[in-house]
């Protein structure tokens, strides 16, 4: 006997040319199936497997293997009379563990950071409408006051001549509305508020969260831009396993394919455009940084991905600072 | 009788239009397709725009070589649209090994798979097949719909270790997945020549379009 291999229907052995010689039967659950998944032999196999053989194929700890396409062929040709309908359940169940231990903390990220991004359309969408529904009573108001969350919250529980009097608008093309359209007016400006308070509140859960899983990522990109990141990638894992030149550019994917396609320019940022130390460089500059800042993000990324509990990100911060001035003071200079 | 089977199989079946697998959990639907009975029978839609094989046998392509109790090795079988006609063709004398590597898509082959006993689900990555070398079983057919770069690499590692000789394989390739600069037809005679080299018979490749822009199903058969 030298080779094993390990099914759900029981241990199969065979001799150096590859012939069956001998089979014990065990009884697989999901929990055996799920060992076998991480690389570790259920107890029971343990126990009835012979010294010294060679797994074909699969990989235990503490054991050998062969990796032989041939031979692992050859074994598998000599295996019939499973009976697979009966086991499925296990493997059913299995695999509903295994989504259930998928779920990591980066994957809350992904969508807290993607309910951000609704909410603000969202947001958005009612504002304008209520704007344009506003301007019927107090259109001078609406003219006055351009940011949209300073405008709800201005006239939110104010009448109209509390607010024409701290304004001082003397006359109002606006028509006269009933109690009942005012009580209107005034029920959607609350749950406005109310909408921009739920977004304050998933930015701190965001910050937090990113605090937790991904804290270097969080001090080089910042909480969003990080969490957006890894959103783009599909999670951290993911995310550190990208290229820093993809990662320069992702979130403009659109950009890219046509660059690939057309050949139009290459994007030189995708959501590190949004990085405030990109913001704040003239166009021209703004490549070079993304880059710098993408190699940095890159590693940060590794360390929070196979190293939690590392933190790196000081001396990251320090270097992407001391490009930030290069650039600024504009010497070229090659990416550290 | 309003329903025949086709030409290329007589498990799948035709109203002269639309294609249909007669049901085999009666009352089950998978992806919102219709269930029409005739005769005590239950016929579910094999809807082509759903299903790249479907597209394939809508094109015409030369055979299908998909048989009660036939053992059917899937790569990248999502949410089991494509696999469940599979499933209801092999019946409960047939096996399908269905591998995905996303747990999210996995969540909805689930609840299919309660009932449909036919069809064992795997999360693993199909370019690593030694990770379900406990339970796959050398097999009749592979069928690969992954929309990966690799995918050839994938299709032939898995061929090498499960498909049984003279058995069959079918690979749905996304021309933009393998790369999005080239021309489909660039690809697809690439991807041909690289299965060819490998020594399989090509039997047929067909394109889906337009039931799926810049895609082709290839199908081969074993040494
Ligand atoms: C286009 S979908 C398949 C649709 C399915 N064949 C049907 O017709 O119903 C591609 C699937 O391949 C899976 N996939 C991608 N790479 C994979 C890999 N390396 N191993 C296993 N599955 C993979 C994806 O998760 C996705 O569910």
């Amino acid at each position: 006997m030298k080779y094993a291999l390990v099914r759900f229907s029981g241990i199969y052995l065979f001799d150096e040319n590859i012939r069956l010689v001998d089979k014990k039967k065990v009884e697989f659950d999901a929990e055996d199936i799920l060992t076998i998944k991480e690389g570790k032999l259920p107890n029971n196999i343990k126990k009835i497997l012979p010294q010294g053989v060679l797994f074909l194929g699969q990989r235990f700890e503490d054991f050998r293997t062969e990796d032989n396409v041939g031979k692992i062929r050859k074994a598998l040709g000599q295996i019939r009379d499973e009976d697979f309908i009966t086991v499925q359940p296990q493997f059913v169940r299995a695999a509903i563990r295994d989504i259930s231990r998928s779920v990591t903390r980066d994957l809350i990220i992904i969508q807290a950071i993607s309910m951000l991004d609704d909410l603000n359309k969202i947001i958005n969408l009612m504002m304008e409408r209520f704007r344009e529904w506003y301007e019927l009573y107090l259109p001078e108001l609406s003219q006055m006051i351009d940011d949209h969350e300073k405008f709800v919250k201005t006239v939110s529980g104010k009448t109209r001549e509390e607010l024409m009097k701290e304004y001082g608008i003397e006359d109002t093309m606006g028509g006269d509305l009933t109690e009942m359209d005012i009580e209107m007016l005034n029920n959607i400006s609350k749950r406005i508020l109310e909408l921009y308070r739920l977004r304050e509140d998933l930015r701190k859960y965001i910050e937090k969260l990113m605090e937790e899983v991904a804290p270097n990522v969080k001090a080089i990109a910042g909480p969003t831009v990080g969490a957006r990141l890894i959103a783009l990638a599909g999670g951290l894992k993911e995310l550190a396993m990208l290229p820093a030149s993809t990662i320069q550019v992702l979130g403009a994917e659109k950009a890219l394919f046509r660059h690939l396609r057309k050949g139009t320019p290459p994007p030189k940022h995708g959501v590190l455009f949004n990085h405030p130390m990109v913001q704040k460089l003239p166009k021209k500059r703004r490549g070079a940084m993304a880059r710098t800042l993408a190699a940095k993000i890159s590693i940060a990324a590794k360390v929070d991905a196979f190293t939690p509990g590392k933190f790196i990100a000081d001396r990251l911060q320090k270097e992407l600072e001391e490009r930030f001035r290069q650039l600024k003071e504009g010497i070229k200079g090659k990416t550290k | 009788m309003k329903f025949r089977p086709i030409r290329e199989n007589p498990h799948i079946y035709t109203d002269g239009r639309r294609l249909y697998t007669k049901n085999l959990i009666p009352g089950q639907k998978v992806y919102g397709e219709r269930i029409i009975r005739e005769k005590g029978e239950e016929y579910r839609e094999w809807i082509v725009n759903r299903s790249k094989l479907a597209a394939a046998i809508k094109k015409r392509i030369k055979e299908v070589p998909i048989k009660p109790g036939d053992k059917i090795l899937y790569l990248g079988i999502a949410a089991g649209t494509t696999a469940s006609h599979i499933s209801d063709i092999i019946g409960w004398d047939g096996v399908i090994f269905g591998i995905d590597v996303a747990p999210r898509i996995m969540r909805e082959l689930i609840p299919i798979v309660k009932d449909r006993k036919n069809i064992i689900p795997i999360l693993e990555d199909a370019s690593k097949p030694d990770k379900y070398l406990h339970i796959v079983s050398r097999v009749d057919l592979v069928y690969e719909d992954v929309a990966q770069p690799h995918q050839v690499d994938i299709f032939i590692r898995n061929i090498d270790y499960y498909l049984r000789g003279g058995g069959y394989g079918f690979l749905a390739v996304k021309a933009r997945s393998i790369d999005v600069t080239k021309n489909p037809k660039v690809i697809f005679r690439d991807v041909e020549k690289q299965l060819r080299e490998y020594g399989f018979r090509i039997i047929d490749v067909v394109r889906l379009d337009p039931y799926h822009k810049d895609h082709a199903m290839f199908l081969i058969q074993n040494k």
